[in-house]
């Protein structure tokens, strides 16, 4: 049987449908930050819908199984313009999930690809709290690309500020710096490394196993149509961090 | 306060860092789902200027992992892509609406 366009469609979504109620449906986690690592590239006229899930494992059951998830609807409004909303599910260790907050995030490019040294751009997110006695928080990003052959490299840096009702004695920005550098093997399969690191707030910064710090092995590509992965495995390598943690993503993409 | 004005450093040298230089520009087009030159030849080494024009009228997805571009255009539009420097080599590119429909960059 021949695969139309239209079939490819149904079954992408509904991969992604049944993918979703899996992670969701899960018992087991905790309150930690795995999180996408963004490129500064807009792709104008494009709509997504984008799962990401992530999970950590640790044999103190203090750390282990915490996880977030982040649905997400994303369009590209202009060539150098991309608005976001999404729904954040965060569970912490022998805690039920829940709906942690709603965001709305912009990401801004600063140059056309390829034509600098550099590809920059600057996502800022406010996520309004679901949760009672819990405040918002602003989140901004820096994000930074670069090519070098057949390797690309992306960096994220950023600070989280909890603002608003209940913000008070919360503290001041949280950081977060997040790297890949993948192989650009073919479109369906990229190898490569991830970093995340959750510096956590000032006083912390000079304190490594305070933080959460993880690296490993993560595969990008294509699965078919235009249905984009992203999977990483990744280990904790400070004292604060669990044992190992897992990062997956989906993105459907259609134009519009 | 010191690390707002740490945050700040990075952005402007991330700015700075951003200088241009492309050597010269060359055009592809998109007509009747085929692209023309079908081979374009180009210098290796040097940054290079795309302008992908679509004279269909439909919107293409002018995409690359060889050199890690993915670009929508629209019916009768055109865009601009920067690409390089490239090693020299043969670097493919396609449709992304029409997988049949590729071309190909050769670096010398």
């Amino acid at each position: 049987m021949t695969s139309t366009p239209i079939h490819v469609f149904y079954k992408s979504v509904l991969t992604l449908t049944v993918f979703i109620v899996l992670i969701c449906s899960t018992k087991n986690s905790a309150a930690f930050g795995l999180d996408e690592i963004y490129s500064p590239n807009v792709e104008y006229r494009e709509f997504s819908v984008e799962f990401m899930g992530a999970q950590s494992f640790d044999p103190n059951a203090d750390k282990s199984g915490a996880q977030v998830g982040q649905v997400t609807l994303e369009a590209g409004l202009t060539p150098r313009f991309k608005l976001g909303v999404s729904a954040v599910y965060a569970k912490e260790a022998g805690k039920d999930m829940q709906l942690e907050a709603h965001e709305i995030e912009g990401l801004y490019q600063f140059v056309e690809s390829g034509e600098y040294w550099l590809d920059a751009g600057m996502l800022v997110a406010y996520d309004f709290s679901n949760q009672s006695y819990s405040p918002d928080s602003i989140e901004s990003k820096l994000l930074l690309q670069k090519d070098v052959g057949k390797y690309t490299s992306t960096a994220n840096i950023g600070f989280t500020q909890n603002v608003g009702k209940f913000s008070d004695h919360t503290g001041g920005p949280n950081y977060t710096f997040l790297w890949n550098t993948r192989y650009r093997y073919n479109v369906f399969f990229q190898p490569g490394i991830e970093i995340q690191s959750d510096l956590g707030q000032g006083h912390q910064l000079n304190n490594f196993n305070e933080q959460e710090h993880y690296i490993g092995p993560a595969v990008y590509g294509k699965l078919f149509g235009h249905l984009k992965y992203q999977a990483a495995y990744l280990v904790g390598v400070s004292n604060a961090a669990a044992r190992s943690a897992a990062r997956l993503l989906i993105e459907y993409e259609m134009h519009f | 306060m010191k690390s707002l004005s740490f945050y700040s450093l990075i952005v402007t040298a991330s700015l700075l860092l951003s200088i241009s230089a492309y050597a010269d520009e060359y055009i592809i087009t998109l007509k009747n789902n085929a692209f023309s030159p079908k081979e374009l030849v180009v210098p290796a080494g040097h940054k290079i200027k795309i302008i992908v024009k679509n004279q269909d009228a439909t919107p293409v997805e002018f995409e690359s992992s060889d050199f890690n571009r993915e670009k929508l255009i629209g019916a009768n539009s055109e865009v601009s892509i920067f690409i390089g420097p490239l090693e020299a080599g043969r670097y493919t590119y396609f449709n992304d609406f029409h997988l049949e429909t590729t071309g190909a960059i050769f670096a010398k």
